[in-house]
């Protein structure tokens, strides 16, 4: 019934940094690897397939890093062989490969994040600064809208004006004006219709988003699965794997759950 | 409750530029209000001077339905409004808006619609969120500033009965200034009217006697009021046939035969392959020297079928050809004007009769037969006009239809597509019924407005009562 989507924006927000940012500060093979499985995995059992596409990328993201560290870099012991009197060494090509790894699962984890934290997600994150909210709202409205507008006046331009007369770059400095001059004559509506829904600058907006006990929950799971860090090694890729799929455990319960409850009826 | 009491109003925008004085007129609440007026006669003002009065006691719905939102969201635009209208304690506000906005979603229809981005929404559905909007921030008066004016006449209809439920089942006083007052007339308690610069306050028998004895007034009369001579004049069709009123004029007998200058021939287009041609093998051909109208509903292809013709897209298969070429880069011979006039200014001043004024200061009929005058710069031989009558008052679509009419004297071919079938049977020789992709019929006018029964005027609406 209810999703992992569905935990307050913080929550979420929380759970996603304790991904990617162990990815990306601790330069730890394990951890990485794990998160880059986990995180394809994931993906694929979001778009119902096997992410070919994503495996390959990362798979070419890796081997191009490899190659490019191993050329360039030429510290290390193990020589591989010489390419113009430079050594190719084992540890650069590796080194270079585990930070292709690390970009490509945070490439996949970034994904996810923003499958997950939408734009109006985000922006109930940002209540507490309501006027950058709005702004952000307000902006958002506008990109679109001035686009097609310019697309329109181009439009109006190609059909009307007799082509040859006005050179290419003032003919869209011609339309870029146009646009300008018509969105400042239309943002007067705007403010005015801001102005008499009772906007006033001082105006809170008021975030309409909960904590549950559910947020509790996973944040408190978590912060136990933080622990990895002060273990060995080996404990790490199993305690990443687990908080990787703590998205997929969370749907596995529900899943159940919903199963049981159909049976009773 | 909120009554109104309007008591010498003098307003000025300059020394000497006064746009109405002395008025004394009472509004109730829960009453309907319709304020006439030409255009640049002061409607706005009015409107903007009572809302200063009321202050967030009324909301306020302006002509163009996108510059008045403000998110980038349905939801969040609902909200603002709420938000801007509730005060007390943060836990209370916030049930309150919640409550506001599911509250309004759910009377409006909206709900649906609810999590979708505002810059998806068409024109009516934007002005609708503007009601919407206004409403959740609970005002006990409504003022409209011309809101229909820039939708088509379906979601045009929709949104005056919207407003006429607003004010009959919540007691919403509402003002509201409208050019298209077929709908709204009649069910007016009280009608404004500003003229020479004084405001007159009259119940709407009287105020329709009142304009029935004027030519400049008339066009501020429903369509019927219009279509006959009759004393006094009808409201509504019933009125029209109880009184055995005879409809004054239906539409022009023949088209005048001339040379063919835009041809489509076997024409087929789409833009999106899944979803089927828009234009299904379409053949049409507009003679120089007269001027089609163009019918349909939204989205049957109409503007398609006009980009096509100006060249702007290429058919699928078929030919398009004009004066006998077929075309090979957009606007060869021909001119199109846009729905939205103001795309065609360009510049920053007007030049000719309007002395170098800048395109935004003149008023909506100006802008029209400026832009046209734009257009018209490269002498064209096929003129395609958008919905050139949208948000024109009766008198500023005389004059247009005027200089189409000379246009027309001129031998140049002119393609209307319009809503608009009042203005269709009046100046086209030839009316046009798109649908499913195809012209279904195509007749001389008078024919066309005879033989239809939806797609026809109050005038021939009314003969065909009066005949049967």
């Amino acid at each position: 019934m209810r999703r992992f989507e569905n935990f307050n924006p913080a929550t979420l927000l929380i759970y996603y940094m304790t991904v990617i940012i162990p990815i990306m500060v601790f330069m730890n093979p394990f951890i990485i690897l794990t998160a880059l499985a986990a995180g394809l995995v994931r993906a694929g059992i979001y778009e119902r397939k096997i992410p070919v596409k994503r495996i390959l990328f990362s798979a070419v993201l890796t081997a191009v890093m490899a190659l490019v560290n191993g050329l360039l870099s030429h510290q290390g012991d193990t020589e591989l062989f010489f390419i113009n009197d430079r050594a190719v060494t084992l540890e650069a090509i590796r080194y270079g490969a585990v930070n292709g790894l690390m970009l490509a699962a945070a490439i996949v984890w970034f994904s996810a994040f923003s499958r997950t934290l939408t734009g109006e997600k985000i922006m109930a994150l940002l209540w507490h600064l309501p006027k950058l909210a709005l702004l952000i709202s307000m902006i958002m409205r506008l990109i679109p809208r001035y686009l097609e507008r310019y697309n329109k006046t181009g439009l109006a331009a190609r059909i009307n004006e007799e082509r040859g007369q006005v050179p290419e770059k003032k003919h869209i400095m011609q339309i870029t004006s146009a646009v300008f001059t018509w969105a400042l004559e239309n943002s007067m509506d705007t403010a005015d219709s801001m102005i008499m829904r009772g906007y006033t600058s001082g105006g809170k907006r008021i975030s309409g988003i909960q904590f549950r006990p559910g947020d509790a929950a996973v944040l408190a799971l978590t912060a136990a699965l933080q622990t990895m860090y002060f273990l060995p090694e080996t404990w790490h890729g199993i305690l990443m794997a687990v908080l990787c799929f703590l998205p997929e455990i969370y749907r596995i319960k529900e899943n159940v759950k919903w199963k049981i409850y159909t049976l009773k009826i | 409750m909120e009554n109104i009491h309007l008591e010498n109003i003098d307003f000025e925008y300059a020394p000497g530029r006064r746009i109405f004085s002395g008025a004394a007129v009472d509004i109730n609440q829960g009453e309907l209000v319709l304020l006439c007026g030409k255009t640049g006669s002061g409607k706005s003002t009015l409107l903007r001077l009572i809302q200063k009065e009321l202050d967030t006691k009324a909301g306020f719905v302006m002509q163009n339905p996108d510059n008045q939102i403000v998110c980038d969201r349905v939801y969040s635009e609902l909200e603002f409004g709420a938000t801007n209208a509730t005060q007390g304690n943060e836990r209370h506000r916030l049930e309150l808006i919640r409550q506001r906005v599911a509250e309004t979603a759910g009377y409006f229809g909206i709900s649906r619609q609810i999590n979708r981005d505002t810059h998806t929404l068409s024109g009516g559905e934007k002005q609708i969120l503007n009601i919407a909007s206004a409403m959740a921030a609970n005002p006990k008066v409504l003022l409209m500033d011309e809101p229909t004016s820039m939708l088509d006449p379906i979601m045009a209809d929709r949104v005056i009965d919207l407003v006429k439920n607003i004010n009959r089942e919540l007691g919403i006083t509402v003002i509201i200034a409208e050019h298209r007052s077929d709908r709204i007339f009649a069910y007016a308690d009280k009608i404004l009217l500003i003229e020479d610069e004084t405001v007159v306050c009259k119940d709407k028998r009287s105020m329709a006697e009142y304009m029935s004895r004027s030519q400049e007034l008339r066009g501020f009369l429903p369509e019927i009021a219009r279509s006959v001579e009759m004393s006094p004049p009808p409201l509504s069709l019933a009125e029209a046939v109880f009184g055995k009123a005879h409809a004054v004029y239906v539409g022009k007998e023949a088209p005048l035969s001339s040379h063919p200058v835009l041809r489509l021939k076997n024409v087929s287009f789409a833009y999106d392959r899944s979803k089927g041609a828009l234009i299904d093998n379409l053949n049409l051909s507009v003679d120089g020297g007269s001027i089609t109208a163009l019918l349909g509903e939204n989205g049957c292809g109409k503007s398609t079928l006009a980009l096509l013709s100006a060249g702007a897209l290429k058919p699928y298969s078929g030919s398009v050809k004009i004066n006998g070429r077929k075309i090979k880069k957009a606007g060869e011979n021909s001119a199109m004007l846009f729905q939205d006039v103001t795309l065609h200014f360009t510049g920053d001043t007007v030049d000719g009769k309007y002395n170098g004024m800048h395109p935004y200061d003149l008023s909506g009929g100006e802008r029209q037969l400026a832009a046209l005058d734009i257009i018209l710069s490269k002498n064209p031989s096929l003129l395609i006009l958008d919905e050139p009558t949208k948000g024109l008052d009766y008198n500023e679509k005389e004059k247009l239809g005027k200089r189409l009419e000379k246009l027309r004297d001129e031998g140049k071919a002119i393609l209307l597509i319009t809503h608009d079938v009042e203005f269709a049977a009046m100046f086209s020789d030839r009316m046009l019924l798109m649908f499913g992709g195809k012209i279904v019929c195509d007749r001389p006018a008078r024919e066309f407005c005879e033989s239809n029964i939806f797609y026809t005027t109050a005038g021939a609406r009314l003969s065909k009562m009066n005949s049967d």
